[in-house]
């Protein structure tokens, strides 16, 4: 029965039902969308600063994140080396040897990161192979070859065939410096890190800071990158006391936080258009119940309870919700799935954003059905509540008083 | 029903104060035919929401049947309202969208009837009331006196102790005002329905067996 008149009522007020309906259909898809785009956004961004270079995970000696010195090296590679090869989850891994040196091009001297890595593994494990832009990538058998980043080449003015000198501190402490010739240049898209770094094979780069066997730590990556987190912490328990196994998300936990912070920031700029949505709708649903004043009254004299009124409100108002939150659901879920399988090209979106680790000029959404979940739940909770008050106000007036409103 | 000490202020201690019942005692007994008359501001309408209770008094007890209705909560009063009170406006108040058949069955609805007794009371008052014709029209479809015919066969489909009728004849002509003055009577008469009206219409004070005259919230007289 009071499922019956609250259809009733709705279809009876078809004007202010229909800007109900629309008012929530509209914030439902917008919230989703903007959510999608906003983690997809964030995605994106750790997305690339992991496999660019740093990896889904990394074993190192406890202490290497903080301090990066050689008195936090790996001494024993090969044994580490020998224990992730019986690992069935890793699908590829690799040592590193990263230190700081100077390079010096001509009367330009710069000071920059310096890795060393195995050339063949870091196909699998990074992007830098697929970064090159000009010349070769490195091999296993290169000497004094060097990889350098395309903003740090600029800043160095050299270009293919230069030679570059390196001064740097070797493991035993003494200057350790070479000659080494530019093979390839490569551009991640990460300003900070293609003008700050340089790769030589290890093998060579051990023998001139006498660092064999040695290294900063191992990069992995495992056979499926959502396991990350769980196979960093089975990992954990078989790693001899001093080493750790650490997962993108401790190694770029600056980034992480500040993509949170972001999201915070995001969701409360957001929250001000739907405050005001809350509002516009809890007006409608004010003037919606005022005007029938009258007819509450007699239902009220008639025999309805001050809680059935709240009931008949509600759920006139819930009709009107739930399904607009439900329609507007599937629609910004089909959105965000849209472009998530068809990015939106902005050309010169990496250059204008190339600080904040944008590397590619198109922007996708993140397709996350738990998060679309919630943010539906979110959008249906906030509109529902938005009725509260007009019914409140009304059950406060007593029967006579409704009767006689006019 | 009996009603002792009843007094109603509005608007007490302020300057807007006004006593619309002053220590009103009477006794309404089963199946009477009764008026509450006086002229406009006399209280008579006070007096028939308060029995009716749409409004509390100020003091005093209404008892029926052992109970005394003044010291229902809201939620009480309104689950009594619903079973044991039918309600006749002077503006009809019929739920505009709801149909005829839907306006007369909807307290029988609340009160859970099922679906076929509902139907046989719809028909049964439709035929009593000659509204066969009209039962699938909505309120705005239908004539003043139609719409009176059809608020009181809902105030008396689900057989409720007591009927209130403020100013029932108010809006209608001479010939509709008979006609449902006739079809409460033969209720009154048939089913042992209580009526009380509030009115000051001649019509109505001849076709009542009590009159009682209230004066300035007070009650003057009592025939």
């Amino acid at each position: 029965m009071l499922y019956s008149l609250a259809l009733k009522n709705i279809l009876a007020s078809k004007g202010r039902s229909i800007t109900t309906f629309l008012l929530s259909l509209f914030t439902t898809v917008l919230f989703i969308v903007y959510v999608a785009f906003m983690d997809g956004s964030h995605v994106q961004i750790i997305q690339n600063s992991v496999e660019i270079y740093t990896g889904y995970g990394h074993i190192n000696v406890k202490g290497y994140e903080e301090a990066k010195d050689y008195d936090h090296l790996i001494e024993d590679a090969a044994s580490i080396e020998t224990l992730l090869g019986k690992e069935s989850s890793l699908a590829y891994f690799s040592p590193r040897f990263e230190t700081y040196a100077l390079l010096s091009n001509k009367e330009i001297s710069i000071g920059s990161m310096i890795g060393g890595i195995i050339p063949s593994k870091e196909k699998n494990l990074s992007r830098l192979q697929s970064a090159l832009i000009k010349g070769t990538y490195l091999d296993d058998n290169d000497t004094n070859a060097v990889y350098l980043g395309s903003d740090l080449a600029k800043r160095l003015k050299a270009d293919l065939g230069d030679k570059i000198a390196l001064i740097g501190s070797s493991l035993d402490n003494a200057t350790a410096a070479d000659l080494f010739t530019v093979k390839g240049i490569f551009k991640t898209g990460l300003f900070e890190f293609d003008s700050n770094s340089a790769f030589v094979n290890k093998t060579y780069l051990d023998t001139l800071m006498m660092s064999q066997n040695k290294a900063s730590y191992f990069i992995l990556r495992f056979h499926h990158d959502k396991d990350t987190f769980k196979e960093i912490a089975s990992l954990n328990q078989k790693l001899p006391r001093e080493y750790e196994a650490l997962s993108w998300k401790d190694l770029l936990s600056a980034l992480v936080q500040a993509m949170e912070v972001d999201s915070l920031f995001g969701y409360l700029s957001i929250s001000i258009f739907f405050l005001v949505i809350f509002f516009v709708i809890m007006i409608f649903g004010y003037v919606n119940i005022y005007t029938r004043t009258k007819q509450i009254g007699l239902l009220r004299a008639l025999g309805f309870t001050p809680g059935a009124i709240k009931k008949l409100l509600f759920g006139e108002h819930l009709i009107l919700i739930a399904s607009s939150v439900l329609i507007g659901a599937l629609i910004g879920s089909a959105v965000s799935y849209y472009f998530h399988i068809h990015p939106i090209l902005i050309p010169g979106l990496a250059d204008m954003y190339k600080d904040y680790g944008v590397v590619i000029d198109s922007i996708a959404t993140d397709f996350n059905p738990l998060t679309i979940g919630w943010d539906t739940l979110a959008i249906l909770l906030l509109n529902s509540l938005s009725i509260g008050y007009p019914i409140r106000q009304i059950n406060k007036l007593s029967v006579t008083e409704t009767m006689r409103y006019v | 029903m009996t009603l002792t000490h009843i007094s109603k202020t509005f608007f007490p201690n302020s300057p807007k104060e006004v006593k619309a019942l002053k220590d009103i005692n009477i006794t309404i007994k089963k199946g009477e035919f009764a008026t509450l008359s006086g002229e406009s501001g006399s209280g008579k309408t006070t007096l028939l929401n308060i029995i009716g209770g749409l409004e509390r008094p100020s003091s005093g007890k209404i008892i029926l049947d052992g109970l005394d209705l003044t010291t229902l909560s809201d939620e009480a009063m309104s689950d009594f309202r619903l079973r044991h009170i039918g309600f006749v406006f002077q503006a009809y108040n019929l739920i505009s969208v709801l149909n005829v058949r839907e306006n007369i069955g909807f307290i029988m609805r609340l009160l859970h009837y099922r679906d076929k007794e509902i139907d046989a009371r719809i028909k049964e008052l439709a035929q009593m009331l000659q509204i066969e014709n009209i039962l699938d029209k909505f309120p705005n479809q239908l004539s003043g006196g139609q719409q009176q015919r059809v608020a009181a066969a809902r105030a008396v489909a689900s057989r409720p102790k007591l009927i209130l009728a403020d100013e029932p004849t108010a809006n209608l002509d001479s010939k509709n005002a008979q006609r449902l003055m006739e079809m409460l009577r033969t209720l009154n008469e048939k089913e042992h329905i209580t009526v009380l009206f509030a009115s000051h219409d001649k019509y109505v004070l001849e076709q009542s067996k009590r009159i009682i005259v209230l004066s300035d919230g007070a009650v003057i007289e009592d025939r």
